[in-house]
């Protein structure tokens, strides 16, 4: 997936820095150094996501972010990048329609993966069909494919790989995820692990390599092959 | 509407009312004893005057006469009178008034005719007034009171609005404002006394306390700007390959410059969130599923695969907690964990009021680990971790202790038994 990336931020250093990382991960990164030409970037051309410093020499990342959200007529996520991290900086950058929030100092790994998952989001109201990796699930068909191969789920298993698809490339904690399966009827501990050792066994097993990853026993989440 | 235990508007009323029926009830008592006492007095001076009149008619006669009036009787020793009375006499030799079975009563005067004793007995059964008018005065007295204190209770009432009526809006208004921005020229409402001058003080109280928090609001974001934008340049420089090229850093050098960035952006966040109003504020907390949150989040951590994370809590466990500085603790001690455990394990449990972070290590020889600037031989930080930890188990009132020994570094924090 090629994916289109508009950087605005001042900071020349951290700018370089993150457009050298993100074309190493094969995406395309326009750059624009203040929130006038980052406008203008806007307006020319179409972006999968947007990555917006807060504090522009210009134009306040919060005040660009709304003008952005008003203008653009298809929903473009909005990854804001800042230095301020009090919760009030946040509610401020959330209520300008900010799709997710990035703290400075972050993990240039970590903004690969919120673009990817912010762009997939983006991508997701346009098909019923997601594909990670070798990986196809049809969510309307409730179908879910590997390598070709049609997989049998039962209903349990396969909403599970469905909120870890939808959490894809980020983790899901045990809690997060039993919480979103069965609320709050969970009957008991071992049943997750159970109907994780079934996904494994079907989604797993028949191929070379697994995509479904545990987090120290502690969450789980989706790798492709190249991401491992 | 605020409603307290001890209202001072309804102890006005109350102290009012009690004193207002008090006051009646001892003056009622005082009527009728009055009217009581002002009545036997007056049976005893015609008892009086009676014997008076005998005794002179004896003088001059000679002779013993009967009482001019009916109800009145002359004996000649106790032993005449009706037995109980006499069995009165003798328990209460003083006695002048003695209550008959009937339920009236006597009034005696023992007196001398020549040699010889007598008694002059009155029963004035018949005019005790004040027996016979009691039910009647009684109603009489009981509507007064009733009467007086529904006035006493309206002059309470007005009393009591006017003088806790202001007061009472300064504490709904202190109460109701959600910001201290709310209560900005709020006393200019209070009338110019006593509340007035309260309203005052409160309001620039207030507007100091905002002053305060926004000077601290600026500060902490204009270092948190100023640190972190540094920090993160360090950071990526870090990840980059670049940073993998410069050949002046050894190996050494190259893992002290990386822990010093790493303890550094976690000094940053620690010490910012702390210095945050925002962090004071509580809530009750799934500590596993903070764990669990902070595991999968934790970068160093999850490119660690080799690492043995075992988590020993029960998912019902639950904490009172700030989410943000709770996950900086947690954060920190897997930090710590990841880059100073010799097998690269580590332990989380939490047991009663106690949850601890256990891994292998070599022996940490310090006097006070927790102090800022402490740091252990093998240390390649800046020595900050476990005083920022110890930072935040403060805040939340929590006891943080180290146990080290040969091959074991155990870091336990004892919760406050009502918190968790």
């Amino acid at each position: 997936m090629n994916i289109r990336v508009l950087l605005v931020e001042d900071n020349y250093a951290i700018a370089e820095q993150l457009c050298d990382y993100l074309a190493e991960h094969h995406f395309h990164v326009d750059y624009a150094n203040d929130g006038r030409r980052g406008f203008t970037l806007f307006e020319k051309n179409s972006y999968d996501v947007i990555i917006l410093d807060l504090m522009l020499p210009d134009i306040n990342g919060i005040e660009l972010c709304k003008k952005i959200k008003d203008t653009s007529t298809v929903a473009i996520p909005v990854l804001m990048l800042t230095a301020r991290d009090s919760i009030t900086d946040k509610g401020l950058g959330f209520d300008a329609g900010a799709d997710d929030y990035l703290t400075k100092p972050f993990e240039l790994e970590e903004v690969v993966m919120r673009c990817l998952a912010l762009a997939k989001r983006h991508q997701l109201h346009k098909s019923t069909c997601i594909s990670i990796g070798d990986l196809t699930i049809d969510m309307h068909q409730h179908q879910v494919q590997r390598a070709g191969r049609l997989l049998n789920l039962s209903i349990t298993d396969f909403n599970i790989l469905l909120v870890l698809v939808h959490a894809y490339p980020n983790a899901v904690s045990r809690t997060e995820l039993i919480a979103k399966i069965w609320g709050d009827e969970f009957p008991d501990s071992d049943v997750l692990r159970s109907h994780i050792y079934t996904l494994r066994n079907i989604v797993d097993k028949p191929f070379a390599q697994a995509i479904i990853k545990t987090i120290h026993g502690m969450g789980f989440k989706l790798v492709k092959h190249d991401d491992v | 509407m605020m409603t307290f235990k001890h209202s001072i508007y309804r102890r006005i009323i109350a102290t009012f009312l009690i004193f207002t029926v008090f006051l009646c009830v001892l003056f009622s008592f005082f009527l009728l004893a009055y009217s009581w006492v002002v009545e036997d007095n007056i049976f005893n001076r015609f008892v009086d005057n009676e014997t008076i009149f005998i005794s002179k008619h004896y003088e001059k006669t000679s002779q013993i006469i009967q009482p001019r009036m009916r109800f009145m009787q002359l004996y000649n020793s106790w032993q005449e009178l009706p037995a109980d009375i006499a069995l009165q006499h003798i328990q209460s030799p003083n006695q002048i008034e003695f209550d008959l079975p009937t339920g009236g009563s006597l009034h005696i005067k023992v007196f001398m005719l020549g040699p010889s004793q007598y008694i002059l007995a009155a029963d004035v059964s018949g005019f005790e007034i004040s027996k016979e008018y009691f039910p009647v005065i009684s109603i009489w007295i009981l509507a007064v009171i009733v009467g007086i204190s529904a006035i006493a209770l309206c002059i309470s009432l007005l009393v009591a609005k006017n003088a806790v009526g202001p007061l009472k809006r300064l504490t709904e208004e202190v109460s109701a404002s959600k910001n201290t921005n709310e209560l900005a020229n709020f006393s200019n409402d209070f009338p110019n006394n006593e509340i007035g001058y309260l309203a005052q003080t409160f309001e620039s109280t207030f507007e100091h306390l905002q002053q305060i928090l926004q000077r601290e609001s600026d500060f902490t974001r204009d270092v948190s700007h100023e640190l972190r934008t540094p920090t993160t340049i360090l950071k990526n420089l870090m990840h980059s390959t670049s940073h993998k090229e410069l050949i002046y850093l050894n190996k050494k050098e190259s893992r002290q410059f990386c822990y010093a960035v790493l303890e550094m952006e976690q000094t940053i966040t620690t010490l910012l969130a702390l210095a945050r109003q925002e962090s004071l504020t509580v809530e009750r907390l799934s500590l596993l599923a903070t764990i669990e949150d902070c595991v999968i989040n934790h970068y160093e951590l999850n490119n660690n695969d080799g690492f043995l994370l075992q988590v020993h809590i029960d998912s019902q466990y639950k904490l009172e907690a700030n989410k943000n500085l709770l996950k900086i603790l947690i954060n920190n001690l897997l930090s710590n964990a990841v880059r100073y455990s010799l097998e690269g394990s580590l332990t989380i449990k939490a047991f009663e009021h106690v949850l601890t972070f256990e891994n292998s290590s070599s022996p940490v020889l310090l006097s006070d680990p927790f102090k800022t600037h402490c740091k252990g031989e093998n240390s390649e930080g800046i020595g900050q971790g476990l005083n920022l930890v110890k930072r935040v188990c403060t805040v939340f009132g929590w006891q943080v202790e180290l146990e080290s020994t040969e091959s074991k570094f155990k870091i336990k924090i004892i919760l406050n038994a009502e918190q968790s």
